[in-house]
């Protein structure tokens, strides 16, 4: 598959890792360039130095044709933007994006954006660990809603995936993980 | 009115002032302290000192009671995350953002943004109306672009000057309305002779734009050479 | 020492929070001032913004009621006149303020509860500053004894 990360953070570095030695094809962007001393040196993907709320720089990284756009940068919205330009301007089919506000991460689900909440997923595993009954914030949402722009093609299968079929929170966690 | 401001730079202060003054009721929201604080002291307690990206103040800040929210920080995602949540978690009737990228607009209307100001776009058209260029001037979109009112510059060389426009041959969908000439315009009639140097105000489809420049501008091929 | 002929005051705005600091200030204006001070209770109900400023609040609440009514009633055992005054505002310091303004009051008093924050720290608020910052007239700040709001 080809995938774009926006954001070299650890978990970005960490995901282009192992998708590209599980053969994938992967872009990683990030607008600083130290971030990518994160990438071991055997990395085999490219490493694109640019804002990924900027249509014109997702489209030259190659984010056209992408099959996933996972935006994990320390900005919510930026990573809404992101995520949202790859479903509308570029018919990436499935994104995801990080949102650690937990009121905005539940609203993007259900406007077709899948996201992923580390406030939940932490507190979560913590009570887990502690065997406490968990949170009720938001982990791993799929995009539940439909996006609003269904008039594209590529944007309405990126909506129909996953779409309201009451999807637990697990079965969401397993779908909006990238097959490797 | 309630109108729900969002960032308190330059833009939003005055946006917040002016509408104070014509007797609306204005709440802004300004993330950093010091500077709401500084607002607060000069307009009054109309500040909420709170990130209006955050679900939870937009709330506090009465986002679900707003007739307007206007989003016009210095971030283009921010403003679109602050529109999208009044909308559709808030149910507010209308959303205006201010746009820094002019290639965001399409995304920002496409996602439901009510309505959109760009200054960059705004000085872009003040400047090329100043650059005399062998090119139509897109002076304003109408709906969501299928139609656009677009400006020619006759200059020497345009098939149009000495005709009128029902001597010309005027793509399907498209007319002339209006021309300015020495400065002050006047509605065209069907048989005023165009001249050199009249700015002739067009409106049309998008896709007419080739043949309305083949009409009045003159051959693209001869202008760009080759 | 001031001259014991002079009123200490002539007009005093008394800042009511509906706290245990209310009834200590009013007893403490009243025993400073003369038969002719003009007294002047101020009640501030802070409207938050998910309600417009003039939704009914304070008018149906029998509990903001009450922070006007004892005051008045310990006014009224001395004999002296207590103007009551109910408002809505989105900050309680800016209406405060601006009602010792507006009556040109030559006094304004305040209560602070002794109060801690999360951390031990002493917190003052936000109101007591504004109005040390922004009062035309002299203010007195009366802060409550440690012991009586443990936090």
């Amino acid at each position: 598959m080809k995938i774009v990360i926006v954001g070299c953070g650890r978990v970005g570095a960490s995901c282009a890792e192992l998708w590209d030695a599980a053969g994938h094809e992967v872009i990683v962007l990030d607008i600083v360039t130290r971030a990518f001393e994160r990438l071991p040196s055997t990395f085999g993907g490219v490493a694109i130095r640019g804002d990924g709320t900027d249509e014109d720089v997702l489209r030259r990284a190659g984010a056209e044709g992408a099959d996933v756009l996972v935006a994990l940068t320390e900005g919510d919205n930026r990573n809404v933007m992101s995520a949202q330009l790859a479903v509308e301007a570029l018919g990436v089919p499935r994104v995801i994006a990080k949102i650690n506000d937990p009121v905005r991460a539940a609203a993007y689900s259900e406007l077709g954006i899948a996201t992923l909440c580390r406030t939940g997923l932490m507190a979560d595993a913590i009570n887990g660990h502690l065997g406490f009954p968990p949170s009720g914030l938001p982990g791993v949402l799929a995009a539940t809603g439909h996006h609003d722009g269904g008039a594209h093609p590529a944007a309405a299968h990126g909506a129909h995936e996953g779409a309201g079929d009451g999807a637990t929170e697990q079965e969401a966690a397993r779908r909006a993980a990238v097959e490797a | 009115m309630f109108v729900l401001v969002v960032g308190g730079g330059k833009v939003g202060y005055y946006l917040a002032k002016e509408l104070i003054d014509s007797g609306h009721e204005v709440a802004l929201m300004e993330k950093d302290p010091t500077r709401a604080r500084q607002i607060a002291d000069e307009i009054g307690s109309i500040v909420i000192p709170h990130d209006g990206c955050e679900g939870k103040y937009l709330g506090e800040a009465g986002c679900n009671r707003a007739d307007v929210v206007a989003a016009v920080t210095g971030d283009d995602e921010d403003n679109l995350v602050i529109c999208q949540m009044a909308k559709h978690h808030f149910d507010v009737p209308r959303t205006i953002a201010r746009v820094n990228n002019p290639k965001n607009e399409v995304l920002f209307r496409h996602l439901g943004v009510d309505e959109l100001v760009s200054p960059t776009r705004m000085i872009l058209g003040s400047i090329e109306q100043d650059i005399p260029v062998h090119e139509l001037l897109h002076l304003a979109a109408l709906g969501e672009g299928e139609l656009e009112i677009i400006e020619a510059h006759l200059q020497a060389g345009s098939p149009a000057i000495g005709r009128s426009p029902e001597q010309l041959d005027m793509p399907e969908g498209c007319s002339l309305f209006a021309v300015v000439r020495g400065g002050i315009a006047t509605p065209l009639r069907p048989d005023d002779v165009l001249r050199e140097g009249d700015k002739v105000i067009a409106i049309g489809k998008q896709e007419c734009e080739a043949l309305l420049h083949g009409q009045l501008i003159g051959d693209p091929e001869a202008v760009s050479a080759g | 020492m001031p001259d014991t002929d002079t009123p200490t005051y002539r007009r005093a705005v008394i800042a009511l929070n509906g706290g245990s600091s209310d009834e200590r200030i009013v007893r403490l204006v009243v025993a400073l001032g003369t038969k002719d001070v003009e007294l002047i209770a101020v009640h501030v109900v802070e409207i938050d913004w998910t309600l417009p400023l003039d939704a009914d609040i304070a008018g149906r609440s029998e509990e903001v009621q009450q922070v006007l009514d004892t005051a008045e009633g310990i006014a009224e055992q001395r004999k002296m006149r207590m103007e009551p005054v109910l408002l809505q505002a989105r900050d309680v310091g800016a209406a405060i303020v601006d009602e010792a303004t507006e009556r040109d009051a030559d006094l304004l008093v305040v209560g602070l509860p002794y109060r801690k924050r999360f951390g031990g720290e002493f917190a003052i608020g936000r109101t007591v500053p504004y109005i040390l910052q922004n009062a035309p007239c002299a203010v007195w700040v009366v802060r409550e004894p440690m012991s009586e709001e443990p936090s």
